[in-house]
């Protein structure tokens, strides 16, 4: 299933409704401007309410893409009309029948709300997972672990920061500069990796890949539209993570990265990922991470010369990134290049950084004390064992972390 | 064979809260279920409702417009169904997938003329 929905992630074609939302949200937008986005989301949801009800075996719209449009913006010309008492300029109520080629509006939109000033990434993270990645706040709640107050009381401040006014100047300005392609590579990168580390427990999957394939097509938009090393980059890496994908999770396990099936990694999306690998003229995160996940996924042996050399590259990516998760994975190499002792301090520098029994952390410092002080990394697994939610980790966990122990 | 009316109560706070990726599978589960329906001969009809509407009552004829949301649950589409007994729609209207989300689905045969 999965492997299919790869293979279509070149030329997608099946209505998604998550994508939809993101499409949907967008046209309404440019069309009605940043006052109305409470109105917008709801007139979305009543769009797809009503599809619920009215499509059926024998009726379906011809373009299921344009009646969702057509109602949605229906609902919202209405939804104006009862609370203004006026009726949207310039507006009038459509029929099902017209044709209506919505342009995609989506990387405009990501971009629109990247050049907002005053607002953090991750709030902008947030708005863009609900009304881009058509995530609900319990799935981005879910996924992120951050509670869903806070995720209400995030989107809310997104919405008053997103003013009228500024709104019509920033969509009048006919630049863009590299500062705002470059949040916009932030955020499809922390998009990303929450697809494909997800802490959905409904779903007892640990990765999203709806989310990563569409973070992926929005990075293709943008590399046509900008044509960045950066952005190139950051497609390779999706490549080659997408590519593992159906390898990464079967039958509802987890499946270590040197137990994963090499045969099943996706080549198609291996070798699109080497075409987008360029040497930047400048330095970037995505383009070592990129050189690192593809040497992982190439590499014959992974002896001591190999972890020497990730983690060569890991140092490097420090010297640009201050990210914890970059340490640690640096811990993890330095353990394996029996750098142990290097390893353990570099750890105590970062336990601060994170929250009480991060997984990742946890998992890694398990790893390296395991041999040094097997009490001490035993009590570290049982701690996380009460704290991790979802059924997946766990029964990882019990079976494949613990025996090790 | 005999005609039955399922009628499906939805509730309500469920169906608001879903997510575009649990509308979208909701869609596709009904979707899946009339073809099902269908194709075994059990289905004559089906459609959702809006939930707006119009009462009319008593000898006076007081009109009164809706929604009328006075439980957590609201009647928001039905199916006409046939097959030889009750056990049998019994047995099919376990699979609606109206059940999914919390709601709840009745079973109403219609009366018949030579049954009275």
């Amino acid at each position: 299933m999965k492997n299919a929905k790869i293979s279509s992630v070149v030329s997608e074609v099946e209505l998604s409704y998550r994508k939809q939302y993101g499409k949907l949200f967008s046209a309404l937008l440019f069309q009605f401007g940043s006052s109305h986005i409470e109105r917008i989301e709801d007139a979305i949801q009543n769009a797809f309410y009503k599809s619920l009800k009215s499509w059926k075996p024998n009726k379906v719209p011809k373009s299921k893409e344009n009646w969702l449009f057509v109602v949605a913006k229906n609902d919202l010309l209405n939804q104006i009309r009862k609370d203004t008492k006026t009726v949207a300029k310039n507006f009038t109520l459509e029929t099902l029948d017209e044709e209506n080629t919505q342009e995609d509006l989506r990387l405009k939109t990501l971009l629109l709300f990247a050049s907002f000033a005053n607002i953090s990434t991750q709030i902008k993270v947030i708005f863009i997972l609900k009304n881009i990645f058509g995530l609900h706040i319990k799935e981005i709640s879910k996924s992120t672990l951050i509670h869903s107050d806070a995720i209400y009381k995030s989107i809310n401040r997104a919405k008053k920061t997103f003013n009228p006014n500024e709104f019509e100047r920033l969509t009048k300005q006919k630049t863009v500069d590299t500062n705002c392609i470059m949040i916009v590579e932030e955020i499809l990168y922390a998009v990303f990796n929450i697809g494909f580390d997800s802490f959905h427990k409904k779903n007892d999957s640990t990765i999203n890949d709806d989310i990563c394939l569409e973070a992926l097509a929005l990075a293709k938009l943008l590399f046509q539209e900008y044509k960045t090393d950066s952005t190139s980059n950051l497609i390779a890496l999706f490549c080659f993570h997408i590519a593992r994908i159906s390898s990464k999770e079967i039958d509802k396990r987890i499946v270590p990265f040197h137990e994963q099936e090499i045969n099943n990694w996706n080549t198609e999306l291996i070798n699109l990922g080497f075409q987008y690998l360029v040497k930047p003229q400048k330095l970037n995160r995505y383009y070592i991470e990129a050189i690192i996940a593809s040497k992982h996924m190439t590499t014959k042996k992974f002896d001591l010369t190999y972890w020497n050399h990730i983690t060569e590259l890991y140092k490097l990516l420090l010297k640009i990134t201050n990210s914890p998760i970059v340490k640690i994975n640096l811990c993890y190499c330095l353990h394996q290049a029996e750098k142990t002792d290097e390893a353990l301090e570099f750890l105590k520098q970062i336990e601060n950084q994170l929250p009480k029994n991060h997984l990742y952390f946890s998992l890694v410092k398990a790893d390296i004390l395991k041999n040094k002080n097997s009490i001490e990394s035993s009590k570290i697994i049982d701690r996380l064992l009460n704290n991790v939610s979802q059924e997946i980790r766990k029964n990882h966990i019990v079976e494949n972390i613990m025996p090790n122990l | 064979m005999k005609k039955f009316l399922l009628l499906l109560h939805e509730n309500i706070e469920a169906m608001e809260n879903l997510s575009p990726k649990e509308m979208e599978e909701l869609g596709n589960a009904h979707f899946a279920w009339a073809t099902k329906l269908g194709e075994s001969g059990h289905l004559v009809s089906g459609d959702g409702l809006q939930e707006n509407g119009t009462k009319i009552s008593g000898k006076d004829c007081i009109v009164k417009d809706g929604p009328y949301i006075e439980s957590k649950e609201m009647i928001g589409g039905y199916y006409l169904l046939q097959a030889n007994d009750l056990e049998t729609i019994i047995e099919l209207a376990k699979d609606c997938p109206c059940h999914l989300w919390g709601g709840t689905t009745e079973i109403r045969p219609i009366m018949d003329y030579e049954e009275c």
